[in-house]
């Protein structure tokens, strides 16, 4: 699979988050689309993606882990709920969905053919 | 206790994308005010002379119109620094770092002279690292008045997790054993 470098050459996604949280980087081949998010920290029990026709809903669940006796000194990590939405190709179908999380980054793989209906993409952890 | 927590700058990685090449043009002053094109003035007058006040020039078109579509381009997922947590209690302090993607056996941790030293190398061909390849150091200082006994890392989900437990502080009582 080779990314497409080149952004004007993608007619694919418009991101409709708030934030910026999580990074997240799309790439494109002929066949698939990879969408990569960085949530360092989440575990598959606290991420929700669902594909609504051409919107991915990535949504996540803060679980700091840190015991109720600690304070914070320093807070740098970009931490909390986040749902964030990826509007994806109108015009094409997907399937074959395939999502995995690991070492905190969480890869969804999407195939153009077959047509779009609701599915919850299920997360394994590889 | 923020500034006790110091971080040094990573080294950058050396990415093709931001060289600069310098123009092989001279740049174009007809925006400004002052014509300098028969040289510039004599020097004495440099004492009345007022600053070449730039014409309000049109915004680039990448500024004027805001991109519909984002940055896809395959860095823009990439951290330059390593973001990180510092908290305290009264037993230990636990530092929470994000390495999402990355390998913890490229990672190298130490303790000395009151600072925890964090070492990470990011190979290029590191696949969906979310750490920009290169050498990455990160130091933070523990505070004054603790002397770490005891360290713990341990590494999910994409976040390192230290553990530094403090040496408990006043006096320490230990119990004699009789033993006739």
């Amino acid at each position: 699979m080779t990314p497409l470098e080149n952004s004007e050459a993608l007619p694919i996604t418009r991101r409709t988050a708030s934030t910026s949280f999580p990074a997240v980087r799309l790439t494109e081949t002929q066949d698939h689309v990879t969408i990569v998010a960085l949530v360092p920290g989440f575990r598959e029990s606290d991420l929700d993606i669902t594909l609504v026709k051409d919107m991915l809903c990535l949504s996540g669940r803060c679980s700091s882990g840190v015991p109720r006796d600690f304070s914070a000194v320093h807070r740098g990590r970009r931490s909390g709920d986040f749902k964030t939405e990826i509007k994806l190709l109108a015009d094409v179908a997907w399937s074959d969905t395939d999502a995995h999380l690991e070492r905190g980054v969480l890869t969804i793989r999407l195939r153009k053919d077959a047509p779009a209906s609701r599915s919850i993409i299920p997360i394994r952890l590889t | 206790m923020a500034d006790s927590a110091r971080k040094s700058s990573p080294v950058r990685p050396q990415l093709a994308a931001v060289k600069w090449r310098m123009p092989s043009s001279p740049p174009d002053t007809s925006a400004l005010d002052d014509d300098w094109s028969a040289g510039p003035p004599p020097r004495h007058s440099f004492i009345a002379l007022k600053a070449p006040r730039a014409k309000a020039l049109p915004l680039p078109p990448r500024m004027a119109e805001p991109r519909a579509k984002p940055s896809l381009a395959p860095s823009a997922v990439l951290a330059a620094e390593i973001a990180y947590d510092v908290w305290d209690s009264a037993r230990a302090m636990l530092l929470l770092i994000e390495l999402p993607g990355v390998d913890p056996e490229q990672a190298k941790l130490s303790l000395g002279g009151h600072a925890i030293h964090l070492e990470l190398t990011v190979p290029q061909s590191a696949r969906h690292a979310g750490i920009a390849p290169g050498h990455h150091e990160l130091t933070v200082q523990l505070p004054d008045g603790i002397s770490p006994d005891a360290l713990d890392a341990s590494f999910s989900h994409g976040v390192l997790r230290v553990r530094v437990s403090k040496a408990q502080a006043g006096p320490r009582h230990v119990r004699i054993a009789a033993t006739d």
